[in-house]
């Protein structure tokens, strides 16, 4: 077996050990005695050539899934110090548990005690990990020993599957990094092919003003992080298409941006969008009961609103409802609480008093919330605040500002209107990836929600839409199931233990969850439809900056050469 | 040549499972030829710890048999036999060792080697003949096979530069060897007899952990030295032990000479407390930590004695009639 001078995997794969014959070997899994002189550690792909009688020879690929070591002759625990001491001779023993990935040709047999086992390198390493079988291969990361790692795009775009889902504690997940990293690797590599410059992608900015620097080069990026992207086959840069939006600053159209004034646009809706697009339902967007009858009288409002408002023909952004133009935001409030207020309105319907007074609470607070995101006569071009994601490959929209309840219409209404553009469109391709941090704050678990039934749109029907949903969450046990089961791809940051513990991560194997718990920022679990064991990746450092600081040019050694020297 | 018959038994039952222990062809000991000062321990000076190599064998029965040969009958048996080294010079690792096998039969009965088929491999049981011919004779014989063979390995280990050898057991004194000054020591675990007097032997009652008795000369019949020995305390006595527990006896070659003698036993007592067995082993302290980690790889080393024993039943059915 080792004799094949003129087999190719000689050049790459090495010889590491051999199966043993002590633990049961399974077609599933079995266990390589690791020689002295050479090492495995987790997520290696191992191969083992395999001979069946009348089958000729079986390649069984797989991944390390665990490794130990243990004196061979020692019994006691106490015998370690006198093996230290030099009085106790033992064997040191050190073997790797395989979980196998790929028969081929596909005879479930184990692999026989005794049989050289090999670490799988270039072709014998993309065999294992089925990277072969992948048509488009999109750059996921680096493995632990530095190779590269890919998703297939055929379970991202929706030909078989689509959707990422992302899982982890804040703070030392780095999930949006990964999904941006992501995004970077599916723009700026060959893969989307003739459509990458109508592929589009939303991203909200749910925390700090990270994302406000994608269009600028990261300046701290070292040699080593630059050469990650090498090995990916990706450029390093920052993204070469941005779009960025951030809410106005109240009472004026300056956008609400601390670290940066160029380059951000403020985005605002007008009244007669409001009306027309019925967006009062984004108003009541935390989730409710679904018996709650408050849902009908929002749509009552805003068919009626939709039906007795005319566009005023004074200003593009209002409206006129009973002859008299409603000229802001407070205006329209005012004018749909005297109309449910009003016992004898149609607009009401049977309602109780309690529903309309319930109803009249939320509506008093919501425009208190996001008044200033809904401009009137105050308009000077709405056409221009208005959030366009067709102009720039990636488009981030701010909302780390708002209240939570212009959180959910800002998403909830950007999320609608993609949807119903996809919809429109009628094919898949061009993508459009959506990027949505705290999805349990918008899908959650419990309860019904206007931007929950959006996204659940989005999560079962936009495979064939062409719209890819990249959510993230701490606690995937709180989002709503149906939203993270259609996720062909589950990525799995650093977890708390206890939420590691929960079936939602049924995926992960024991020791995978014990690993999750211990992840460094920059490191994720991947699971993918092709491979049955989630694999531990690291991604490059963003090569984008994700901060001012970041963003400044390469400082020079001495801060005042640019003023001369004499 | 012979007809074999298994004998159905365990061997572990039966026919006696004990060797004979070995009988010193030595009946005397001279107690003065280091010292006439019997009345305290000698305490070791210990030179800093040196490089030792542990020799140690073990040998088992795999089946009992009777040998029929026309209107004679003897018992024999199918055994297994290792030995090997530990080398602990700082770290201890396990060194060369050998596995062998042997069909042995007594009275004199000549046998050839038997090749068995055993798995994938086949096992070579070497002929070999007692000359006794009671029950425990094939057992003695194979008890002898392990002593030369250990013995062979210590002359080999000094033969490669060794540049001291502790023997598990007797040295086999009263026979000639070719490396009569070899600084091979052996450790003896048991007291089979007693050598000194009980004047003398009152002694190793005050034996601490690195004391020794003064060195005394073994002799045989026709009073010539054949060898020198001591006893070694391993470790502190305890109040239940009787007080020759945590003691070996070592013995050197005469050939060594008396200087070199007392030479080795300074520099063993000094070593041995820090190679005394672990509590938790059944011989504790005298099987040396080393010796019985040595024991159980050798062990292991012979085979499982089911499949043998099976492989063996599996051959004699096929050569029977």
């Amino acid at each position: 077996m080792a004799e094949h001078e003129d087999d190719p995997r000689q050049e790459a794969s090495e010889r590491v050990g051999m199966v043993l014959g002590t633990e049961d070997s399974t077609p599933l899994t079995f266990w390589v005695g690791v020689s002295e002189d050479s090492y495995l550690q987790l997520d290696d792909a191992v191969i083992v050539d395999t001979e069946v009688p009348g089958r000729g020879t079986i390649r069984i690929s797989g991944i390390v899934q665990d490794a130990r070591a243990r004196h061979e002759g020692a019994s006691f625990d106490t015998d370690v110090f006198l093996v230290e001491r030099g009085v106790l001779p033992v064997d040191t023993a050190v073997s790797a548990q395989v979980v196998a990935t790929r028969f081929e040709p596909e005879v479930y047999v184990p692999p026989m005690p005794g049989l050289p086992a090999f670490r799988a390198r270039g072709a014998d390493r993309d065999q294992a990990m089925y990277f072969d079988q992948m048509g488009r291969r999109v750059p996921a990361g680096l493995s632990r020993d530095g190779e590269p790692m890919f998703l297939d795009l055929d379970f991202l775009d929706g030909s078989r599957g689509a959707h990422v889902n992302i899982s982890g504690v804040s703070g030392v997940a780095t999930k949006t990094t990964y999904a941006l990293f992501l995004l970077y690797a599916l723009f700026h590599s060959e893969v989307l092919g003739s459509y990458a410059v109508n592929t589009k992608a939303i991203v909200f900015n749910v925390k700090g003003e990270d994302l406000m620097w994608l269009d600028k080069p990261n300046a701290r990026l070292t040699e080593d992080q630059r050469a990650d992207y090498g090995r990916l086959g990706l450029p390093v840069g920052p993204f070469s298409s941005v779009g960025l939006w951030a809410p106005p600053r109240p009472g004026s159209a300056v956008p609400q941006v601390e670290s940066r004034s160029e380059g951000v646009t403020s985005y605002y809706w007008t009244l007669r969008e409001f009306v027309r697009e019925k967006y009062l339902r984004f108003l009541f967007a935390e989730a409710e009961d679904e018996r709650s009858q408050i849902a009908d009288l929002v749509a009552r409002v805003e068919s009626y609103l939709d039906r007795e408002c005319t566009d005023d023909p004074e200003h593009d952004a209002t409206v006129v409802y009973g002859g008299y133009p409603v000229k802001d935001f407070a205006s329209l409030c005012e004018l749909i609480r005297e109309n449910v207020e009003d016992e004898h309105s149609t607009w009401r319907g049977r309602l109780a008093d309690s529903t309309v007074a319930a109803f009249v609470r939320r509506l008093d607070a919501g425009r208190f919330r996001m008044g200033h995101l809904i401009w009137g006569r105050e308009a000077e071009n709405p056409a221009a605040h208005r959030i366009d994601w067709e102009s720039n490959q990636v488009t981030v929209v701010d909302i780390h500002n708002l209240h939570d309840r212009a959180k959910r219409f800002v998403t909830g209404v950007v999320i609608k209107r993609l949807f119903e553009h996809k919809e429109r469109m009628g094919r898949r391709e061009p993508l459009t990836f959506l990027v949505l941090d705290e999805l349990n704050r918008y899908a959650p678990r419990e309860g019904w929600s206007p931007i929950k039934e959006v996204l659940l749109d989005v999560a079962e029907r936009g495979r064939s839409l062409g719209m890819i949903l990249i959510g993230a969450e701490q606690t995937a046990s709180e989002v709503e199931r149906r939203v993270i089961s259609n996720a062909a791809y589950r990525v799995v940051g650093r977890l708390d233990t206890a939420e590691a513990q929960r079936s939602e991560y049924g995926f992960l194997p024991a020791v995978t969850r014990a690993r999750a718990s211990i992840l460094k920022p920059g490191s994720m679990i991947l699971q993918q439809p092709h491979i049955p064991i989630p694999l531990q990746i690291r991604f490059p450092f963003p090569s984008w900056a994700t901060r001012a600081e970041e963003a400044a040019p390469a400082a020079t050694e001495d801060p005042f050469a640019a003023f001369g020297t004499d | 040549m012979p007809v074999l018959y298994a004998d159905p038994w365990n061997p572990e039952f039966g026919m006696g499972y004990d060797a004979a222990l070995e009988d010193s062809p030595l009946p005397r000991a001279d107690p003065f030829v280091e010292s006439t000062d019997w009345s305290r321990p000698l305490t070791a000076s210990s030179a800093g710890p040196e490089p030792v190599w542990f020799v140690d064998g073990v040998r088992r029965v795999d089946l009992r048999i009777l040998a029929d040969e026309g209107e004679r009958r003897v018992p024999g048996l199918f055994g297994s036999y290792a030995v090997g080294a530990v080398r602990c010079d700082g770290a201890a690792a396990f060194d060369r060792h050998r596995v062998c096998r042997a069909v042995i039969v007594a009275g004199g009965m000549r046998q050839d080697g038997v090749d068995v088929r055993c798995g994938a491999r086949s096992l070579m049981f070497e002929p070999a003949t007692a000359s006794r011919s009671d029950p425990n004779a094939p057992l003695d014989k194979l008890q002898e096979l392990m002593r030369v063979a250990e013995q062979n390995l210590s002359a080999e280990l000094v033969g490669s530069g060794a540049p001291l050898v502790l023997a598990d057991g007797p040295l086999r004194l009263g026979e000639e060897v070719a490396e009569r000054g070899a600084p091979v020591v052996g450790v003896v675990k048991r007291f089979v007899r007693q050598y000194l007097e009980p004047a003398e032997e009152a002694l190793l009652t005050k034996l601490g952990p690195g004391d020794r008795t003064p060195v005394f000369a073994l002799l045989d019949r026709e009073d010539s030295v054949r060898g020198y020995s001591w006893y070694a305390r391993l470790v502190e006595l305890r109040p239940p032990w009787h007080d020759h527990a945590g003691v070996v006896r070592c013995e050197v070659r005469a050939g060594v000479g008396l200087e070199p003698a007392v030479g080795l036993a300074e520099r063993v007592t000094a070593l041995l407390p820090s190679y005394a067995g672990r509590p938790s082993d059944p011989r504790a302290p005298q099987n040396l930590a080393p010796v019985a980690a040595l024991e159980e790889w050798l062990k292991h080393r012979m085979g499982h004695r089911w499949l043998v024993r099976r492989a063996l039943l599996t051959h004699l059915l096929g050569t029977e009639g």
